[in-house]
């Protein structure tokens, strides 16, 4: 895949008006850099922003100050280079599996000179054999395969998971955050993962954005020095896991009481 | 949903129809009502067999109903030209909206008879009013599935398919409207079924050929039993016409009713 794919955040802030009418204020200067190929998760309650500023770095939503950069340029809307994967697989129910995947390239005219590309990857997923089947043939794990090997057949720079695992249950997501790993790491897209699951985000990524709500804010980064591949079980990953949760209870407690925060 | 897991439907629908024949038969033999109150079923078999060989009126019963079916097909294409792109326009715009609707409702509830005088005032009193009338009817159910197709598409998968590189107009024809198949589907069922009851008005004036006209000419006579051949004969082309429409929409649209 491409060599570039970097991302910076600069003085970001995102508000907009609540169902009251009041301005709910769901970003609040948010300064992040996202190396290229690097793997970054986004943990933190509901209501924190993160799934919001997942979507602002895809270019579904535009900033109401500062800026997203992609490779230095300001994002202005969704492109193919920043694939996303939400957590409904959102499979096209018109099209076949391998129809599904072939999307991006068909809107792009080329259909044809990427027909083997798809086949390819629907095998690199585990999909070759359900390439003609219809999306409602598809268990959970399956219908998000294709929906991983639809957005990777755009050959993106950046990858964004927006929860893709947060609807399956614990095994097939156990057995797809190694899939997800397997993919990332043969490809080598920018990853971005918005998950709530603090397991989830050591495992997987390079470093942790633990952010809190009202307003949305980034409150720690914790960086995951583990080698790869990485073990659930080992003392590393636990002690890491412990600090991790106490750091979340510590953020969350702030703000709980108004009168700590930060 | 309608799996054909129909053995045993199939022959309570069977049963159904066969019980309907032989209380018909029974009314009739035991003389509970006269041949014209109801004819008995083999007056009827009998009169079909008569206006098959010989006509009705100077014209065939095949003539009669291919002009039935001819107005009501010319119909049911006027409909699929203008009501499906409108409603889906529609349905996308709120500006078009807010023309179309009120114009939609407006026409909707009114009975077409009503307005049926003056369209023969105004498009002559040949097949051009009567095939009017009949596309004013079918337009309101497909226009009104069309819009609510479009607003019921899910917003994730428009962002999705942007985020995979679509532009807005590749949005409308590789998702919007596929989305909207089914509900286009069953906007066209229900406006088959409501131009096809239009037909009889449709027939009513200065018509010499047509179902309906056989019918209601019939009616003038009292011949019951020609009221009866016409009315068995536009109920099964009825349910004939509705197969082929539902025929058409499993090869179009495989995944309807089926989730995720």
């Amino acid at each position: 895949m491409s060599a570039a794919g970097s991302i910076q955040i600069e003085s970001l802030h995102k508000h907009f008006a609540g169902p009251d009418g009041r301005i709910v204020q769901a970003l609040d200067d948010i300064h992040l850099d996202i190396g290229r190929g690097e793997f970054v998760a986004i943990v933190g309650s509901s209501g924190c922003g993160k799934s919001t500023l997942l979507r602002m770095i895809a270019g579904l939503d535009l900033p109401s100050s500062g800026r997203i950069l992609f490779d230095g340029e300001p994002v202005q809307g969704p492109d193919r280079l920043r694939g996303m994967v939400f957590q409904d697989p959102n499979l096209f129910p018109w099209l076949t599996v391998r129809q599904n995947i072939a999307f991006g390239p068909r809107m792009r005219g080329r259909a044809r000179d990427t027909a083997a590309a798809v086949d390819a990857l629907a095998a690199l997923v585990g999909l070759g054999e359900f390439v003609d089947c219809w999306p409602y043939q598809l268990s959970g794990g399956m219908a998000q395969r294709t929906a991983l090997a639809r957005t990777l057949v755009n050959e993106p720079e950046v990858l964004l998971l927006d929860e893709p695992l947060g609807a399956l249950d614990s095994f097939t997501r156990m057995a797809m955050q190694d899939e997800i790993l397997r993919l990332w790491t043969e490809l080598r897209p920018t990853a971005v993962m918005v998950t709530h699951d603090i397991d989830e985000a050591i495992h997987m990524s390079d470093r942790v954005v633990i952010m809190t709500p009202r307003p949305g804010r980034i409150s720690q980064i914790i960086r995951v020095d583990l080698p790869r591949p990485r073990d659930r079980g080992s003392d590393a990953f636990l002690r890491l896991r412990a600090r991790l949760l106490e750091v979340f209870h510590l953020a969350h407690r702030a703000q709980a009481t108004p009168e700590y925060s930060l | 949903m309608f799996r054909p897991r129909v053995k045993t439907e199939t022959l309570i629908t069977l049963a159904t129809v066969a019980v309907l024949l032989l209380a018909w038969e029974a009314v009739t033999r035991l003389r509970l009502a006269t041949e014209v109150l109801l004819p008995s079923p083999r007056t009827v078999w009998t009169c079909f067999l008569h206006i098959q060989a010989d006509g009705y009126k100077d014209h065939s019963l095949l003539q009669h109903l291919g002009a039935s079916l001819g107005r009501l097909g010319a119909a049911f294409g006027l409909v699929v030209a203008t009501a499906i792109p409108l409603g889906l326009w529609s349905g996308c715009n709120s500006k078009v909206a807010a023309v179309l609707d009120p114009l939609v409702e407006f026409v909707r509830p009114l009975p077409p008879l009503a307005y049926y005088t003056l369209l023969v005032l105004w498009l002559g009193i040949e097949n051009g009013s009567k095939i009017t009338l009949l596309a004013l009817a079918g337009f309101p159910p497909v226009f009104i599935a069309c819009v609510a197709g479009v607003r019921r598409v899910k917003g994730d998968l428009l962002l999705c398919a942007r985020t995979l590189g679509a532009s807005r107009g590749q949005l409308f024809l590789h998702v919007v409207f596929p989305a909207c198949l089914p509900d286009i589907f069953t906007g066209l069922r229900t406006a088959l079924g409501v131009t096809y009851s239009t037909l009889v008005a449709a027939e009513m004036v200065a018509a010499i050929t047509g179902i309906g006209w056989m019918v209601l000419d019939a009616s003038k006579f009292l011949r019951s039993d020609v009221i009866f051949v016409g009315i068995l004969l536009m109920g099964l082309t009825g349910i004939l016409l509705d197969r082929i429409l539902r025929i058409l929409e499993d090869q179009m649209v495989p995944w309807r009713g089926k989730n995720r």
